[in-house]
């Protein structure tokens, strides 16, 4: 009995010495999917109630644990409340290791308007990629999101041009990083030219955009790259039934960084089978589109960065129509169209102090345009160089800050050109049948174009409500020996906390296009376009009546025309041209999970006038642009969104019937009066499904972007019969179902 | 550009069919070609030699006989390929030939095919009148070395009318220019519309493929003059249109799938193209298929060649 109780009695004591043995652990705290790391975050052990903090790193470690069974709990603000179970026991020989991943919370992505924030341009919006891409209708492209703003018109015609409140489209300019890129969109507007992944923002500066930009009557859209992650490796890779794409980036060492991606569509093989089988056209190679993107970023010093990005884009269309179009004779045999562009954009800044900073970056590229219809073409093999510099320091503290700069653009270009000259007005061009044919190959055109720019921040007093933006540009023109002086000035007024007004005017100019002023093709005595802006309008903040996020913008713009090129018969080509639009522009935002909505409002006209023809609606006067958005957040991950867009019906030249040429076999139309008709409004509504599975280290989502869900058919264009008598309407897309699937790590 | 080759594309694909008439179905009123038998004219900054006979050749299939006008008139071309309108009215150098004149039927334009040649009539451009004349010479002696060798254009205007409410308009130019040009345009001569080989003299039962003829000869070479002072060669690429008689005057209009007297793969051809024909299951009623094919070398030179012909299997010929 003795040795019984003396023996419980050991083991008693040996209990009693294990249950009083502990140990530490030690692990990093991610984000669930993404692994980020959460920094300085609190841990707690129940039931110990020990609590220990994560570092930068997300890197924890415990004190000693007692022995025996034990909880984490790790709470932080916007993540699901994670638990696990754990054991502490006195075996091993060091701190026991943990990876905890902890699932954000959903929420809704649609954050996406930022108001000129950092620039200061009151003009600019800037949609922030991430949160843009997940819009309804956008199918994965941010820079597609750009139509969800006020003013933004979209061209009839499967156009992937982009109109700024009632200017053509040829007044918008396109950049990346601040250099001017031949297109942002490959064919239809399907997706834009650079991976979506490896965008930081898309920039769309609109009517009273300040002297640092120029060059563009309308506006600019500009895509701003990313500088790639630091900390640590992350990709993903896409598939849908257009496109398929992959991007990765991460840290090459302690001071660089790199990223990389691309796309290639095969939306050729898609539209290929949809064609008709047809012994008279043939979709040979149609259409595809491709395009890369790399990134490197290097901090130089400790106030220096250098970045350099290399891009490039290749769209193909082709197909051959052996019998031809009645309309034109022309139009017969092989049809070819190919945009390709790269560019080299290397980029430094340096911050010399805190109240003075450089930034220098030049473009270096190539562009290559071929088009071909039967045995005509037009060729362009272009080498571009552009640059942009400039110097901003605060000269009074808190006062007066200003910066010099420049923007420089220069081309050297062989251009081949086999295409007769032919008269087009109000939008209705005759067969190129009957145009006079023009032949020219030219080797090493050269084209610059200057501008040099002094932009100032003004503030009138250091309590002052008052913010001015005084500027002057000057650009050069060399393919036509101009210059134009132009004068700018945007002010805002804090009428409130929460309540903004502002205003801004300027002059603006632009080259006509590179054909226009051809002495081939065109006039070389043009005088470069120009338009004055003016906008005013209000910014209130409604975060504290409405949630987080919820704003109201409201505001109207005037653009004045001048020296717009226009037709004529003696020169080909005048600046005989005068226009003139504006209108008001609402944007009113509601975020309150788990509901999002959106909505912009424009009303605008937009008319033209020319010695020849009184005022006339210009034909993307487009009365009414409005688009809704409404999305809500389901539970276990799913998200279900909406869009509505209406904008009123175009405006086109009737054409009244035809004349036949006996020389050309084809008929010329008869035009009524221009742009006196208007077409049916658009209309679309698109939905959109997002559902995302979170594991560990990767994340998963799929997604359904259905376009034009009521399956209207939007007129997009009109077919005639050969001699005018008859019309038909081209509709747009029909219903179209975009199923996607992306994996990120 | 890029828009347009997009707005075909759909417009080819799946998006649109369309329903729109066929350019070579001839089943209304249409005016296949204006023929001058001169297409290019000696100009010495003085005065014309020339007298050029105009022939219009025309299709009223379903015109059952009617009476038809013509109106012909002519003046020095406004810049129709630069957009100025194509017509006379308001142009001082306007010159009114006839109006309203009753077409004479001939021997091919007759019952019950309506289709082909009507009588010819000409502008003896030496008989000028002087206040017109002294506009051309004026022009002419204002105009570049290079616009007095590749030429100025008259521009003619023929119009037919059937009653008040259909009429076709049409337009020819005829370049003149300076006797430092020799070689004056001409129209092509040679052309036979073919099967097998051989000029068609029978339409075939089932499909096959047809092809127009011409000697490499009717592709002339001409000289362009340059902006710069410098001559360029450049050889004429003639193409050839077929037009095909209808077998209605409705359905066949709007419905591309429709029986016609038979359908030609394509509109046009070059030099060595083949052109798939389709002949119907039976003869029209009452009268023939009429295949008309209008060669043309885009510089103005014209020729048409017609065939009549009796149905599938049946005999064709040069008259009906």
């Amino acid at each position: 009995m003795q040795r019984i109780v003396a023996a419980f009695g050991v083991a008693s004591l040996f209990i009693a010495l294990s249950s009083s043995a502990e140990n530490t652990f030690q692990g990093r705290v991610l984000t669930k999917g993404t692994r980020v790391p959460l920094k300085s975050v609190n841990i707690t052990i129940l039931p110990h109630k020990i609590r220990v903090q994560t570092d930068e790193q997300g890197n924890f470690k415990t004190e000693a644990i007692p022995e025996g069974p034990f909880q984490w709990i790790v709470n932080v603000t916007n993540f699901e409340r994670f638990e696990q179970a754990d054991v502490s026991t006195s075996e091993g020989t060091g701190p026991a290791s943990r990876t905890f991943y902890v699932l954000p919370k959903q929420t809704f992505v649609y954050e996406t308007v930022v108001t000129a924030k950092e620039s200061n341009d009151d003009s600019r919006r800037t949609l922030n990629v991430k949160k843009a891409m997940a819009l309804p209708g956008a199918a994965q492209d941010p820079v597609r999101a750009v139509q969800n703003l006020p003013g933004i018109n979209r061209p009839q015609g499967f156009s992937s041009q982009v109109i700024i409140q009632g200017s053509a489209p040829q007044d918008t300019r396109y950049q990346i990083d601040g250099h001017e890129v031949p297109i942002i969109f490959h064919f239809g507007g399907l997706s834009s030219v650079v991976t979506p992944e490896l965008l930081e923002s898309v920039d769309l500066y609109t009517a009273g955009y300040q002297s640092n930009l120029g060059r563009a009557m309308g506006g600019v859209i500009d895509l701003q790259t990313q500088t790639p992650d630091k900390e640590r490796w992350k990709g993903m890779a896409f598939v849908d039934i257009f496109n398929v794409g992959a991007a990765a980036e991460g840290p090459i060492d302690d001071e660089s960084s790199l990223s990389f991606g691309g796309r290639y569509s095969y939306i050729g093989p898609v539209l290929g089978a949809v064609a008709k089988a047809s012994d008279s056209f043939n979709l040979t190679v149609a259409p595809t589109f491709s395009d890369l993107t790399a990134i490197y970023a290097r901090n130089l010093s400790n106030n220096a960065r250098f970045k350099v990005v290399a891009t490039g884009s290749r769209d193909v269309l082709e197909f051959v129509t052996n019998s031809g179009f009645g309309n034109d004779p022309l139009l017969r045999g092989k049809f070819y169209n190919e945009t390709a562009f790269f560019r080299l954009i290397p980029q430094v800044i340096w911050e010399h102090s805190k109240v003075s900073e450089s930034r220098f970056s030049l473009g270096l590229g190539r562009d290559w345009i071929r088009f071909e219809v039967g045995d005509q073409y037009f060729s362009l093999k272009n080498y571009s160089l552009t640059a942009r510099g400039q110097h901003k320091r605060e000269l009074i503290p808190e006062i007066w800050s200003s910066t010099f700069g420049f923007d420089h653009r220069y081309n050297y270009a062989d251009v081949g050109i086999v295409l007769p000259v032919v008269f087009s007005s109000g939008g209705v061009a005759n067969p190129l049948s009957t145009g006079e044919p023009r032949r020219a190959e030219l080797q090493g055109v050269r084209n610059h174009s200057v501008g040099i720019y002094w932009n100032n921040e003004v503030r009138l007093g250091k309590q002052s409500r008052w913010t001015i933006w005084p500027g002057l540009r000057f650009d050069r023109y060399t393919a036509i020996k101009k210059n134009t002086l132009l004068p700018r000035l945007s002010a805002k007024y804090q009428l409130r906390n929460d309540l903004f007004l502002k205003a801004g005017s300027g002059i603006y100019s632009q080259a006509p296009q590179e054909g226009q002023v051809s002495s081939t093709f065109g006039n070389p005595n043009l005088n470069p376009q120009q338009s004055i802006h003016a906008t005013f309008g209000a910014e209130k903040d409604l975060s504290e009546s409405l949630g987080t996020g919820s704003n109201l913008y409201s505001g109207v713009f005037s653009r004045w025309f001048d020296q717009l090129v226009i037709p004529n018969q003696s020169t080909i080509y005048s600046n005989d041209g005068k226009g003139r639009a504006y209108g008001w522009e609402t944007l009113f935002k509601w975020d309150y999970n788990p509901w999002f909505s959106w909505l912009s409002y424009t009303l605008s006209r937009s008319t033209r006038w020319d010695p020849s023809k009184p005022e006339y609606l210009y034909n993307n006067d487009q009365t009414h642009i409005a688009t809704a958005i409404v999305g809500y957040q389901l539970p276990r991950r799913w998200k279900i969104s909406s869009r509505f867009r209406f904008v009123s019906g175009v405006l086109i030249t009737p054409v009244l019937g035809g004349t036949y040429d006996s020389d050309n076999d084809v008929y010329l139309p008869i035009r009524g009066a221009t742009f006196s008709e208007r077409q049916s409004p658009f209309m679309m509504l698109d939905l959109r499904i997002d559902k995302e599975w979170v594991f560990d280290t990767w994340k998963m989502s799929f997604y359904v972007d259905i376009q034009n869900v009521l399956n209207r058919a939007n007129v997009e264009g009109q077919q005639y019969s050969f001699d005018y008598s008859q019309r038909q309407d081209v509709a747009g897309l029909p219903i179209l179902p975009t199923i996607g699937l992306k994996g990120e790590f | 550009m890029k828009k347009y080759l997009l707005f075909f594309l759909v417009s080819l694909t799946a998006c649109s069919d369309s329903t729109l008439p066929r350019y070579t179905v001839l089943n209304k009123l249409r005016v296949l070609a204006l023929v001058a038998d001169i297409p290019e004219v000696n100009f010495n900054g003085a005065a014309f030699t020339d007298t050029i006979t105009f022939t219009p050749w025309i299709s009223d299939l379903y015109g059952n006989g009617r009476t038809l006008t013509h109106s012909f008139e002519w003046c020095m071309d406004p810049g129709v390929a630069l957009g100025a309108q194509a017509t006379c009215s308001g142009n001082p150098s306007r010159t009114v030939e006839f109006t309203d004149q009753s077409i004479a039927t001939t021997a091919t334009y007759a019952t019950p095919n309506y289709t082909g040649a009507v009588s010819s009539f000409s502008v003896n451009l030496a008989a000028m009148n002087a206040g017109t004349l002294a506009l051309v010479q004026a022009a002419f002696a204002a105009s570049t070395a290079e616009k007095k060798y590749n030429g100025l254009a008259f521009l003619f205007v023929y119009t037919v009318k059937a009653g008040a409410s259909e009429s076709v308009t049409t337009i020819k130019r005829i370049v003149y220019s300076g006797a430092a040009k020799a070689t004056k345009n001409s129209n092509p001569t040679t052309l036979t519309l073919q099967r097998n080989g051989s000029e068609i003299t029978s339409l075939p039962q089932v499909g096959e493929t047809f092809s127009g003829v011409w000697s490499s000869s009717d592709q002339e070479n001409y000289l362009t003059y340059q902006a710069d002072g410098t001559l360029i060669q450049q050889t004429e690429k003639n193409e050839l249109t077929w037009f095909i008689s209808s077998n209605t005057n409705s359905e066949c209009d709007i419905d591309p799938d429709c029986t016609t007297d038979g359908y030609f793969q394509f509109l046009r051809t070059k030099l060595g193209e083949g052109n798939f024909y389709n002949p119907p299951g039976t003869a029209p009623t009452g009268r023939k298929i009429s295949i008309i094919g209008v060669l043309r070398d885009k510089r103005g030179g014209l020729q048409v060649k017609p065939y009549y012909c009796a149905g599938p299997g049946g005999s064709c010929a040069a008259t009906p």
